[in-house]
Parts: structure tokens; C-alpha cells; sequence
């Protein structure tokens, strides 16, 4: 029997989709930046909730056949956005270059980007065959972004990791109120590093340890994970 | 945030937008260089373009193509497309389309827009000198920030002409505020100058910090947007935003003696201004106060996200744009550059 069968649930809820927590306003600037038409960088570090935004930006506007998502690092070879524009409109397109209008482009942890790929991220956006550009990123600084694309951008913002009250909601929206106690989410929290994408996975180990005693404490989280990252 | 700013303002669509020539192919303030690039065009010139960013060149090819355009006689390419050098022969086939690039059909007497010019190279020249040589180009116009003019050929030199870009004026950028966004009461005149004052004479820059108070305006529900709100704004841009690691103690500094000056040198990489700041701290001190200035700066970052935190969290919060996804997307501006590029 899994752990969380135990607990009632018949999936692991742990997997379960996790909803844009503490991100809210940098949703609502990503709407707004692809309404307008802008271009818009989002820093931040791994697991701070980067792909989280696109995705749900996907979900907001999708299904018309507008919105290029390419991760980089999925990438075979190097990024072409003239390629990923052409063949929109399938092999014909390709052929015979014809570009779709009004594309969103969502470029997701792009490390690089080559000054080839920004002049024609720039001819495209000017000529409106894209809309709108949301591009995120581990550091604006290495982006190594030319002079004249860095005025097109209308924002850059910086993702922070949660807070420690903002854990818990994730937890509890995961797994209901009643396991475990709020100080010991938050040592779990703490301990993975302010990290998301840890802390997820530590809550794990943690909640077989909770089926295994249910009288788990603050203590023996602790030893729990400091054996674990050992 | 029930809608977007200019949606409630009677928009459909961002008045702001920075794409070049979005709404209309007037150009404001061009109509000396752009009268004498057609007199060049129609004198069989190679005519010569530069200007910095944001100053309206792309605005400008956008206008001639304008003027030009109609009988196929206009190629417009940009040269940051070009994968590796201009390949001006495709260029001309592709006037004839398919059949023109089987059978190699090249027009004659086309007129050569190329825009970002300062990608071309001293074989590029060449080759399109030699094209318009025999005639298939009439006219070239290169518009460009810093053309390259060391590697011009020669015999290219003798039919160029120099074009400078007229210097935008408040009076122009009004006219371009205006012809976007009417007799608004949300931004009177003195705004548009002020603001305009403050982005460098740079149209572009203008029209981004015009959307960002527009936007902030009509979110805190103002009817007009006052010298102390315009005020405000620019000091909320100024001041940077709390970073966790900003300052990093300076170890070999502090070793040296127990007082000491120490310059911290500040740079806002927004504005790129330096600051300097002379400090006169003991050893000790010095570890204590960063150590305290680090805190600080912890606790203002926690209390900032704490108003967020604080609310009771709604899991359908999120959804606040008005409207399906389908409306929102498909009314769009009007469509700059049309599928060819050939007008």
C-alpha cells in the first residue's frame, strides 16, 4: 500500500498540478504584457516558479493555434525563430515563407541567445508577425542583450522564491488541512533550501515518515532531511 | 484590475504600442529627410540613412514604401534577416515568384530599401554594386545605426548621398502623442513635455513611460494625471529594488587598517549613474552595519511580499482579465509589412 493511499488519497497528490501560489501580480503583468504587445523578461532561479508562469499563459490563450513555446534547453540545435514561425503554417509555409501573424513567443530558460536570433526576434516583433515575447531566464545579465533590443523590453522582473507562509499554501492545497502541523511544513521548507521544486520533494519522504508515525514532530523533520541531503 | 488601462479608456488596442508605423504611415517631423531621400530615390542615388535608436528610421522606409509602393517596384529587406551575406540575386528573382527564381527572370529598375545596413559587409557592396551597375536596381536606400562606410567600394562613393536625420523636438513628440491618442483628458500637454524631457530624445523611451503611467493611472483610478503623480512616478523607477545580496563585504579592504575611508561605489544599473559614497567606519563596525543593512533589506523584501501573503488565498484569483482569450487575441493592429516584400 503507498503512502497516500493511506492518507485516502488514490493518486499521488504530491504530483498533482500546483496552482500559481505568491505569483500572482507577475501573472497579471504577463497577461497584460502579451494584451499590449511587449516584449518581457522574468528572472529567477531554478524552481522559482518560471515555467509555472508560461504554462499558465498557455492556458489562458491557447487553443487558437497562437502561442510558440520553446524550451531551450529541449533544444537538438541551436534556437531558429524564423524556422519555428515558418512552419506555423506547415509545410507549405515553410516553403514558401510565409509567416503567421500576431504569434505569441515564449522562450523558457534561455541561457543564451545569439545576437543572429535577437536581430531576428527584433525584425519579427517589429514587423508584428510576433505580438509579443515573454522570455525567462536564470539572469537578465548574461542574456547579453543588444542596446537596441533592451529598449523594446518593457520589463524585467525578478521571481522570488516563496515565502514561508506561501509553502504552506502549497502544501495544504495539496494535501488538505489536516496533515501535519504549519511550523513543521515550514522547517521542511527551510531546510530544503527555499527551494520549490526540493521542497516538493522532501514533502514526500516527509509524509511517509507522518504514515509511519502520526505524531510526527518538528525534531524529527529535521532529522529526517538532514540525513536525507546527506 | 477588471480590464486592461486602455480598454477602459475606449482602446482596443495598445495606444502605445513601440512597433514602428503601427497605426499610420504619416510620419511626423521626417518630412524634410524623407523629401530629400525621394529626391535621391528618383535621381537614381544611393542614398544614405543613419540614426540612433528609437529616432524613427524604420518609420521612415515605412513612409517610402508608402510613397513608393504599388507597381512591384519596391524590394524592402532587412539585413539582420540575412543568414549569412545579402543575397541580392534571390532578391530580384523573387519578383517573379516561383517561376522568376526557375528560370532566373530579374526585373530592372527596382528600388532597394535596406533597412539595418551596418550588418552589410564590403563583398555585400560589391555585389550590389555591380547590380546596380546593370541596371536591375535603380535606387538603393541604407538605413542603419553606424553604417560601415570604410568598406564601401569606390565607385559606390561617387553616387551617395548623405542623409541626416532631423532631431525630434517637444513640439514633434506632442504631435506623435497626440496622433495616437486624441484629446485625452488622462494626459494633458505639459505631461507629454515633461515626460519627454526626461527620455533622452528618444521617441521610443517616451511612448514605454507613457504606457507605464497611463497604466498606472487609470489602475488607481485617476481622471488626470497631475504634475505630482507624473512626480511620484519617476521617483518609484528611481529607486531600485531591494535585492537580498546587494552588497558583498569587501574583505581585503577591511583587513588594511582599523579606520579607513571606503568608497562604496553604487551603480544603479537602471540609469547607470554612479554614486559615490565616502564612509568612515571602524573595523568592527564595518561587518556589523553590512550584516544590519542586510537584514534590513531582508525584512523590507518580506514585507512587501507580506501584504500578498497576508490575504486569504483564492485559487480562481488569477483569472482577472475580462473578455475570452479568443477576443483578446484576435482584434489586432493593423498589419505593418504585408506577407511580401514586394509593394
Amino acid at each position: 500500500m503507498e503512502w497516500y493511499e493511506e492518507l485516502d488519497f488514490d493518486e499521488n497528490p504530491l504530483q498533482k498540478e500546483t496552482r500559481c501560489v505568491g505569483n500572482e501580480e507577475i501573472l497579471k503583468e504577463a497577461y497584460y504584457s502579451i494584451i499590449s504587445g511587449n516584449i518581457l523578461v522574468i528572472e529567477g532561479e531554478t524552481g522559482s516558479g518560471k515555467t509555472k508562469i508560461l504554462k499558465e499563459v498557455i492556458k489562458k490563450f491557447g487553443g487558437y493555434g497562437r502561442i510558440a513555446y520553446i524550451n531551450a534547453k529541449e533544444l537538438q540545435k541551436e534556437l531558429n525563430v524564423e524556422e519555428i514561425l515558418a512552419k506555423k503554417n506547415g509545410i507549405l509555409g515553410w516553403l514558401f515563407k510565409r509567416y503567421p501573424k500576431n504569434m505569441i513567443l515564449l522562450l523558457d530558460d534561455v541561457e543564451h541567445l545569439s545576437s543572429r536570433n535577437l536581430e531576428r526576434i527584433k525584425y519579427f516583433f517589429d514587423s508584428n508577425h510576433l505580438r509579443s515575447i515573454i522570455i525567462t531566464t536564470k539572469s537578465y545579465e548574461k542574456l547579453h542583450l543588444s542596446e537596441s533590443i533592451k529598449q523594446r523590453i518593457r520589463k524585467n522582473i525578478q521571481l522570488h522564491s516563496l515565502s514561508e507562509f506561501e509553502a504552506v499554501q502549497v502544501f495544504r492545497d495539496k494535501l488538505g488541512e489536516h496533515i501535519l502541523s504549519d511550523r513543521t511544513i515550514k522547517t521542511a521548507y527551510q531546510l530544503s533550501g527555499k527551494n520549490t521544486q526540493k521542497f516538493l520533494n522532501n514533502c514526500e519522504h516527509v509524509c511517509k515518515a507522518y504514515v509511519a508515525n502520526k505524531n510526527l514532530t518538528e525534531e524529527d523533520v529535521r532529522k529526517l532531511l538532514e540525513r536525507g541531503i546527506k | 484590475m477588471n480590464d486592461v488601462w486602455f480598454r477602459e479608456l475606449g482602446f482596443h488596442t495598445n495606444p502605445f504600442s513601440i512597433k514602428p508605423a503601427v497605426f499610420h504611415d504619416k510620419v511626423i517631423g521626417f518630412d524634410k529627410v524623407v523629401d530629400e531621400i525621394s529626391y535621391g530615390i528618383l535621381n537614381n542615388k544611393i542614398v544614405l540613412v543613419e540614426g540612433d535608436y528609437g529616432q524613427g528610421k524604420s518609420s521612415i522606409l515605412k513612409k517610402l514604401l508608402n510613397d513608393f509602393g504599388g507597381k512591384k517596384q519596391v524590394i524592402y529587406y532587412s539585413c539582420n534577416r540575412m543568414d549569412s551575406r545579402l543575397n541580392v540575386k534571390t532578391l530580384l528573382n523573387g519578383r517573379y515568384g516561383f517561376v522568376g527564381q526557375l528560370f532566373d527572370i530579374k526585373p530592372k529598375e527596382m528600388i532597394l530599401l535596406l533597412d539595418e545596413a551596418q550588418e552589410l559587409n564590403s563583398k555585400d557592396y560589391e555585389r550590389l554594386y555591380s547590380y546596380y551597375q546593370e541596371g536591375y536596381i535603380k535606387s538603393i536606400v541604407l538605413v542603419g545605426k553606424g553604417i560601415k562606410k570604410g568598406e564601401l567600394v569606390p565607385g559606390f562613393k561617387a553616387h551617395i548621398e548623405e542623409v541626416g536625420m532631423a532631431k525630434m523636438n517637444e513640439d514633434l513628440a506632442l504631435q506623435v502623442v497626440k496622433k495616437r491618442i486624441g484629446n485625452l483628458t488622462l494626459l494633458p500637454d505639459s505631461i507629454v513635455r515633461k515626460i519627454y524631457q526626461r527620455s533622452n530624445n528618444n521617441v521610443r523611451v517616451m511612448l514605454k513611460t507613457c504606457e507605464e503611467l497611463c497604466k498606472k493611472a487609470v489602475e488607481s483610478g485617476r481622471k488626470k494625471i497631475s504634475e505630482d503623480f507624473l512626480k511620484q512616478f519617476f521617483q518609484d523607477k528611481e529607486t531600485p529594488i531591494p535585492k537580498i545580496e546587494v552588497e558583498k563585504p569587501k574583505a581585503p579592504e577591511v583587513k588594511k587598517e582599523e579606520e579607513k575611508k571606503i568608497k562604496t561605489v553604487i551603480i544603479d544599473h537602471r540609469k547607470e549613474k554612479k554614486e559615490e559614497k565616502v564612509v568612515v567606519v571602524e573595523k568592527v563596525q564595518v561587518e556589523e552595519k553590512k550584516a544590519k543593512v542586510v537584514e534590513e533589506k531582508k525584512e523590507e523584501v518580506e514585507e512587501k511580499r507580506g501584504k500578498g501573503g497576508s490575504k486569504v488565498y483564492r485559487p480562481d484569483d488569477y483569472k482577472m482579465l475580462k473578455g475570452s482569450a479568443e477576443e483578446l487575441l484576435n482584434k489586432q493592429t493593423d498589419e505593418i509589412f504585408g506577407d511580401e516584400q514586394y509593394y
